[in-house]
């Protein structure tokens, strides 16, 4: 049992938690980043850089930098494979206690920001779509990882290249029947710089997005989108598919949606298939506002409380945000965790 | 003869005992070397010690680190005492491991692989110079651009931090175009009363310099040497020192003027939230008549801007509950990508407000003096209800296209900034962030760069504080000279640099009396200018240095030398 007395007390390590501690130690903050997993990144550490032809602004080479960087600082102490396990006290002198493994430390915090990051929705909750059934259905951060770790894309069930792929939009978002009545705001534009991606590296591959709505997503979105619609291989169909049947002979899937142009119910076949999965609070999220007494917002992330409790909120489990938005965020966090600190907030 | 130290690490077994000997062997025969130490794990605590205590003996010209990828190093020499008893510009890094051992199949091969990247380390290293950082006084003084809504919360936040700010705004009232909003969508607030508040705390700070119909007229020098001429009220010309400036300068609206789009049932968003505001009774008037049917028509203009259909939403709510109207919203995408938008989106569902999507325009015509609007709705499933439906409306709400201010254009200029697409201020490199610009000291903020919800210009507007706040609060800016220089003898003053950097860190000055250039033939002495980099907002990338025609500019750490060194070219 060790007892520490630090200003600032981060929990959670991906690209949020690790932008306030940068720029808190930027201002000359030192502060403590926590983090479950044995590496820091969370999230968005697993992302495959997404440029075709140019960048297309998927901001993952970013969160590689910034890991580099909190690495090499002095002034930052972080604590892997670490979770809160008890919290006293309020209104900017908290006493957390941690565990570390077997260790338990005890630490005293005048300012918390908890960056505890989302879950993506477990698709195997919507059943009709047969996500953990059929080999070749993957979510999005599935397909992401592949081309991150595996640097090729290939059907799960026999290794060979898929030639033609399918994005279903809005899976555990924009969904009454499961509570998630919410835009996870990001997909959009991450499913399609994932088509550009790799029609721009295996031009063979035909893409076709199924979707609701096409969300944009900041400065450069127009023009990108305006590309991906010029595209001949890549089909933009307004229509959400109603199931994914096995097709009995082959390992391609047959989908059943609406077909807006011919205004009719059909089928069509695709080697894979990839869902675009929502953002949800995480079990361990939802008990962290437990221990801090923090409320939930109508769409079941975390509420920012006052900033006179000492206690900032920011990153995706403060509501859906991408990884540019999230560093946005987490800056202006760190502004008022230094006003805290300051005494003049 | 330069003296090189060298260390081995054989990273705990995974540079195999034979593998390492037969390194060693080969670099204690080199004439350069002054001692070759092996270590198991040149990360672990024991052996930085004893590396450090090695370089405090001193008597050396540089490092050779014989091992695996220099990034394994990086964060475990943040460990040694600072400052470092040797320059880090002096330290190398010979990666054998990956670029050799892991990469050729034959051990032999390999081997002389290992040999060929040491030897040129070590090359590297003998025409290393040492480069020193400095610093450079920054007071804490700010100019933003644009009193709207980011430039006013700037202000104040800065002001919090105990910075002056100097507040420039060309209109005669600060607010700028959050004052055409009544309400927020998600916050049950007035606009006006909470701007109002906020307008009154910046006037009455002293902290804040409020100059209105202000203009920027000239922006010279760089980072912490800022000098910004203004023109005041009466043409009076003022120059602030600053060192920092902050673009927040919003943006313009354009209205459609062209046919049906004149007529005066059809409206803009801010018409409707004025009349909105004004209207206190149980029904909506105009012209003495009650409004009962207002159709939205989005996506014409600003089809990737999110802020016209979080106000057709928020608005129909208020048209369909306060005034019984009817409410159709026409548009290619419904935009619910904002926090609580999905919800506001269904509200106005259940409560009857009608939802089109559409591809192909809708077509606007006046039937017996109302707007009759005929649209194809693309979201029924069969095909044929997909009759184009004819709403025939008290008033039709259309887009203004969100454009540039005019001065824009003329302020990239001045502050020597990028325009990205359409015309707004570029923020867009990714590795530059959404806040920061091209230019080291200048920070982009709010509609100028792109148009968003009140809300996220806000968060901006912190986030560029914290970048600001953080630049200035230890009172320096401490950089390494890891830059490029211009040789004034050899410039010929081209503009090729000035003109080629993209963070606008070359000027051309007077060098004083060095720059005597005699005319071959006349004897005639004229003096001239010559390129200059400004260190502290130079970011080493060597574009300048490879397109100088004169080879008149050298990157510091990384010389013409050292390159061909490491090419072998040298000997």
């Amino acid at each position: 049992m060790q007892l520490e007395e630090k200003e600032v007390l981060i929990i959670g390590g991906g690209i949020s938690g690790i932008t306030v501690a940068l720029e808190l130690a930027q201002s000359g903050i030192p502060s403590t980043l926590i983090e479950r997993e044995p590496s820091l990144g969370g999230l968005s550490a697993s992302f495959c850089c997404k440029a075709s032809e140019s960048c297309n602004k998927c901001f993952a080479c970013v969160v590689d930098k910034r890991i580099s960087e909190i690495h090499q600082r002095q002034d930052i102490s972080i604590m892997t494979q670490t979770e809160v396990m008890g919290v006293k006290g309020n209104g900017g002198k908290h006493r957390v206690s941690l565990k570390k493994g077997k260790e338990r430390i005890d630490l005293k915090a005048s300012a918390v920001v908890i960056a505890a990051g989302i879950n993506p929705f477990d698709a195997s909750q919507k059943v009709e779509y047969g996500y953990g059934r059929f080999k070749n259905v993957l979510t999005a951060k599935d397909l992401d990882e592949m081309l991150r770790y595996h640097g090729a894309l290939f059907r799960p069930s026999d290794g060979k290249l898929p030639k033609t792929i399918t994005f279903f939009q809005c899976v555990g978002s924009r969904d009454e029947s499961i509570g998630n009545l919410y835009c996870s705001q990001v997909c959009c534009a991450y499913a399609l710089r994932l088509i550009k991606a790799i029609r721009y590296q295996y031009p063979e591959v035909k893409a076709t997005f199924l979707y609701m709505d096409i969300q944009p997503a900041g400065a450069s979105f127009q023009q990108f989108l305006t590309s991906c619609r010029k595209d001949k291989g890549i089909r933009l169909i307004r229509s959400l598919p109603s199931k994914v049947y096995h097709s009995p002979l082959s390992d391609t899937l047959r989908v059943r949606f609406t077909d807006p142009e011919r205004g009719e119910v059909v089928e069509d076949s695709f080697d894979l298939i990839v869902l675009s999965i929502g953002m949800v609070l995480s079990k361990e999220a939802k008990h962290l506002t437990e221990l801090f007494g923090l409320n939930l917002t109508e769409d079941g992330f975390i509420a920012s409380p006052p900033p006179q409790t000492g206690v900032f909120v920011t990153g995706a489990c403060s509501g859906p945000k991408d990884i540019d938005r999230s560093i946005l965020h987490a800056k202006s966090a760190a502004f008022l965790v230094q006003q805290h600190l300051r005494g003049r907030s | 003869m330069p003296r090189i130290g060298i260390f081995i690490d054989t990273l705990q077994g995974s540079i195999p005992a034979s593998f390492q000997e037969k390194i060693s062997d080969y670099v204690k025969k080199l004439p350069e070397i002054a001692f070759c130490l092996e270590e198991e794990n040149l990360a672990s605590s024991e052996a930085l010690s004893r590396m450090g205590k090695r370089l405090e003996a001193g008597g050396l010209d540089g490092i050779v680190i014989i091992g695996g990828s220099p990034k394994l190093y990086e964060t475990s020499f943040q460990k040694l005492r600072h400052p470092l008893p040797l320059n880090p510009y002096l330290f190398a890094v010979a990666n054998i491991r990956e670029q050799a051992l892991w990469l050729m199949l034959e051990e032999e091969a390999a081997l002389e692989r290992a040999k060929t990247i040491i030897s040129k380390t070590i090359r590297v290293v003998s025409h290393s110079k040492p480069i020193e950082t400095q610093s450079l006084p920054l007071k804490p003084d700010v100019l933003i651009l644009g009193g709207g809504i980011t430039g006013i919360s700037i202000a104040q936040e800065l002001a919090k931090a105990g910075i002056h700010v100097f507040l420039v705004e060309k209109g005669t009232h600060l607010g700028g175009k959050a004052l055409e909003l009544h309400r927020f969508y998600n916050r049950p607030l007035e606009v006006r009363k909470w701007m109002d508040e906020k307008i009154s705390v910046v006037k009455n700070n002293p902290q804040i310099t409020l100059l209105t119909q202000t203009e920027l007229k000239r922006l010279e020098g760089h980072l912490g040497r800022f000098q910004a001429k203004i023109q005041g009220p009466d043409r009076t010309e003022t120059v602030l020192a600053v060192s920092a400036i902050v673009a927040a300068t919003g943006y313009a609206s354009q209205r459609e003027t062209k046919g049906i789009y004149r007529h005066k049932r059809v409206i803009v968003f801010p018409e409707m939230e004025k009349l909105l505001s004004e209207t206190k009774g149980p029904s909506l008037l105009w012209d003495g008549k009650k409004i009962e049917m207002v159709t939205y028509l989005l996506d014409g203009v600003n089809e990737d801007i999110k802020v016209d259909s979080i106000n057709a939403v928020k608005q129909a709510l208020i048209l369909q509950e306060a005034f019984q109207c009817q409410v159709a919203i026409l548009c290619k995408d419904v935009k619910v990508a904002a926090d609580g938008m999905e919800r506001l989106y269904r509200k106005a569902r259940e409560k009857g407000v009608l939802f089109f999507k559409y591809e192909e325009p809708p077509k606007l015509s006046i039937v017996n003096g109302q707007i009759q609007v005929d649209v194809k709705d693309t979201a029924a499933i069969q095909k044929r209800e997909q009759w184009p439906v004819s709403i025939l409306s008290d008033f039709v709400v259309v887009s203004e296209a969100f454009v540039p201010t005019p001065e824009t254009e003329s302020l990239s200029g001045l502050l020597k900034i990028h325009l990205g697409n359409r015309g707004f201020l570029m923020e867009d490199n990714p590795q530059l962030l959404r806040v920061r610009s091209n230019r080291r000291g200048i920070f982009v903020a709010g509609a100028c760069r792109f148009p968003q919800e009140v809300s996220e210009s806000l968060i901006e507007a912190r986030a560029v504080t914290q970048e600001v706040t953080a630049l200035l609060s230890k009172g320096t800016y401490t950089y390494d000279l890891a830059v490029a220089e211009v040789d004034p003898k050899k410039c010929a003053v081209c503009y090729t640099c000035p003109r080629l950097c993209p963070h606008s860190a070359i000027t051309v000055e007077k060098y004083g009396e060095k720059n005597v250039y005699i005319t071959s033939g006349t004897g005639e002495e004229t003096k001239w200018g010559a390129a200059k980099v400004d260190p502290a907002s130079c970011y080493g990338c060597g574009i300048c240095v490879a397109e100088c025609p004169a080879k008149a500019i050298t990157l510091q750490h990384l010389t013409d030398a050292q390159i061909y060194a490491q090419m072998g070219m040298m000997e």
